[in-house]
């Protein structure tokens, strides 16, 4: 997994960054609510400086997808 | 946005989780809003913390802004709040003034204006039923594409004109009540541009109509309001000279040679100079600490035709070899200034870092690589933010020009004796102390006019001095009506076999010519006399400075022995303790 992605992840959703792996999703972490999902799609844009799509923003289901959505972006 | 650190938002998010190791003031803030402002909560507490308080932040229920200030059991009034942010997102408040192009034409200007107004009006009073907080309000941003475009802009009733009086009407509003300030979002917009405050996505998702950057920019306004209320403004300006106030090296490049003026490069340091000089008339006071000869910056200060700023807009001016950490030291002390009220300005990576690392509580601005952004780093720097601008604050410029200000109540005065009284003057002479060490040093170095000998001396040969116990060392500090000026006097006698040595005898050019001199040597004398000494000698070492001294030993009827080429050596004999009138002073106070 991207370690940009994970250390941006542990810091969103202050997770210890060994937790956050392709399998994580809102239900393996505790602080993957709506807030903290507003703060990670803002986070992922800034700390790749890419812009996701309304509709790209609704895939970023769990960390694979998020990973996923980046390698399409070249990431 | 060097607020933040050049912190990414989940890096900002990170360094709040960190145990709260801060003792500072507890600040409890509550956010009312109708829109989702979970990206601002953390963005604002990073940048409250960085400033020393602890914040304790309340966010209301959404869109329950009036609900939550009329009910008194509500969680904003609970546990008691010092400052309520309001987010009144007017998009939302007034569709008809953003979106809703069929209800604006419906009503008139005015019956719109009065709605808002009215609801602004009923915010304010329902939270000055049950709190004094200090509030702050966002008002109204424009919109970026009005239904009528192009048209609008040539008349005067379309939906940004009726914004634009909205907002105007609001400024007169929050006058009618105490500590109400606006967050100002056309202002905002204009810094950081109407595409990139907004994120699109994030507002049709989750009712957050700002970006991360834009939510910063908010943050940041909501600081500078929270800095000047809370008395955090910064006071004083100190500039570095070479490649800051002017392009290139006074020393190397010569008068001539330095770049300042109309034309590129200059152009871009009359520019900063321009700023220092906007920061100088609403009240902030400026010092130089440049490593540099005194006597060229002065040169530039005075004679460089193109100069904004000159010798009166300084209320101090350290040109030397000193460190410019001790400078600054000095700076303080000379103007009576708390170190946390000084923010430093350098082009120098290397004085910045010194100045952070042995004065952590100075603000410390560097200059950027890229001299075209000198003029913008200081004109968005926010040390100097501050909500009030009195008639004090024009003037203090003028005010710190003490010299400038009593010469002008001594044109008043028939006679001199009468001007003396009426300075109230307190003078404090002492033997140096630890305090004063650096200070007795540091007026060696930069005496030229008021200075017998002109013997230069570092701090560590002074204490070497006074080590040797052959020397003592006394110390002049005055005060007046005006203000305190400080340490500006410094003596060594040096005690030889049957005499008493004068080494050095000076005092800064501010205090000359207030009857001060006669009373500091008589009051050296006094001190040799005590130590048993009858004879004293002196010399008078010309320079092309010194001549206010040429005569200053014989008025204080010592006899000339020897006359060399302008340099003059004397003697006295003293039988008793020499007389003071201190009927010119307010007090005079001798522990030598």
């Amino acid at each position: 997994m991207n370690e940009k992605l994970r250390k941006i992840l542990s810091n969103v959703f202050e997770t210890d960054i060994d937790k956050i792996n392709e399998e994580s999703s809102p239900d393996t972490i505790e602080k993957w609510d709506s807030v903290h999902h507003l703060y990670m799609i803002m986070a992922i844009e800034e700390g790749f400086n890419i812009r996701l799509t309304d509709e790209e923003t609704m895939q970023l289901v769990n960390c694979r997808m998020i990973e996923l959505i980046l390698k399409e972006k070249g990431i | 946005m060097s607020y933040f650190g050049n912190l990414q938002f989940h890096e900002i998010l990170a360094s709040l989780r960190k145990p709260d190791a801060s003792n500072g003031a507890k600040l409890k803030v509550g956010i009312l809003r109708n829109i989702t402002v979970d990206t601002f909560v953390p963005l604002l507490k990073y940048l409250l913390i960085n400033e020393g308080f602890v914040p304790e932040v309340y966010t209301s229920g959404f869109d329950l802004i009036i609900q939550e200030t009329m009910d008194p059991n509500s969680g904003l009034y609970k546990s008691g709040v010092d400052i309520i942010i309001n987010f009144i997102h007017c998009p939302t408040l007034v569709p008809e003034l953003y979106t809703d192009f069929g209800a604006f034409i419906s009503k008139t200007p005015d019956e719109i204006k009065a709605a808002v107004l009215g609801y602004y009006e009923d915010v304010i009073s329902n939270i000055r039923k049950h709190s004094s907080a200090r509030i702050m309000l966002t008002n109204l941003e424009m919109v970026a594409n009005p239904t009528l475009g192009i048209y609008e802009s040539q008349n005067t009733s379309g939906q940004n004109s009726v914004i634009e009086s909205i907002n105007h009407e609001l400024v007169k509003l929050i006058k009618k009540h105490d500590n109400i300030y606006v967050i100002d979002l056309p202002h905002v917009i204009t810094k950081i541009g109407g595409e990139a405050i907004y994120d699109k996505k994030q507002w049709y998702m989750a009712k957050s109509p700002y970006s991360v950057a834009g939510y910063k920019l908010i943050a940041l306004e909501c600081l500078k309001l929270v800095r000047s209320l809370y008395g955090k403004t910064k006071k004083c300006l100190v500039v570095d000279c070479d490649n800051t106030l002017w392009g290139g090296i006074i020393g190397e490049d010569g008068l001539n040679g330095i770049q300042i003026g109309h034309s590129h490069p200059g152009n871009i340091f009359y520019d900063f100079q321009q700023q220092i000089l906007n920061l100088y008339n609403r009240g902030i006071i400026l010092a130089i600490n440049s490593k540099n000869n005194y006597d060229d910056v002065m040169e530039v200060l005075n004679k460089h035709p193109d100069m904004l700023l000159r010798e009166k807009h300084f209320a101090a001016i350290y040109a030397n070899w000193n460190n410019k950490t001790d400078n600054m030291k000095a700076i303080a002390e000379e103007l009576n200034i708390g170190m946390d009220s000084m923010v430093f300005i350098d082009d120098s990576e290397f004085e910045c870092n010194l100045m952070k690392e042995i004065l952590p509580a100075v603000t410390v601005i560097e200059l950027p690589k890229d001299k075209a952004l000198f003029p913008t780093t200081l004109a968005e720097d926010t040390s100097f933010e501050s909500v009030y601008f009195s008639d004090e604050d024009k003037k203090r410029g003028e005010l710190y020009r003490n010299n400038a200000v009593r010469k002008k109540a001594k044109s008043g005065f028939t006679d001199i004796s009468s001007y003396y009284k009426s300075l109230e003057m307190e003078v404090d002479i002492y033997p140096v102390d630890d305090f004063s060490l650096a200070r007795v040093a540091q007026l060696s170095q930069r005496t030229n006019q008021f200075n017998v000998t002109t013997k230069r001396y570092t701090e560590d040969e002074i204490k070497g001095m006074i080590n040797a116990g052959k020397n003592s060392v006394s110390c002049l500090k005055v005060s007046d009506k005006y203000g305190d000026i400080g340490m500006v006097g410094a003596a060594i006698i040096e005690y030889k076999k049957d005499e008493a040595s004068i080494d050095t005898l000076l005092m800064s050019c501010r205090i000359i010519g207030r009857g001060i001199e006669e009373v500091f040597l008589k009051a050296i004398l006094n001190k040799a006399y005590a130590n048993g000494f009858r004879k004293i000698t002196s010399t008078y070492i010309k320079t092309n400075k010194n001549q206010v001294v040429e005569d200053f030993f014989e008025k204080n009827n010592f006899a000339i022995i020897e006359n060399e080429s302008g340099n003059k050596y004397y003697k006295l004999e003293i039988n008793k303790p020499l007389e003071m009138d201190n009927s010119n002073f307010k007090q005079l106070k001798i522990t030598l």
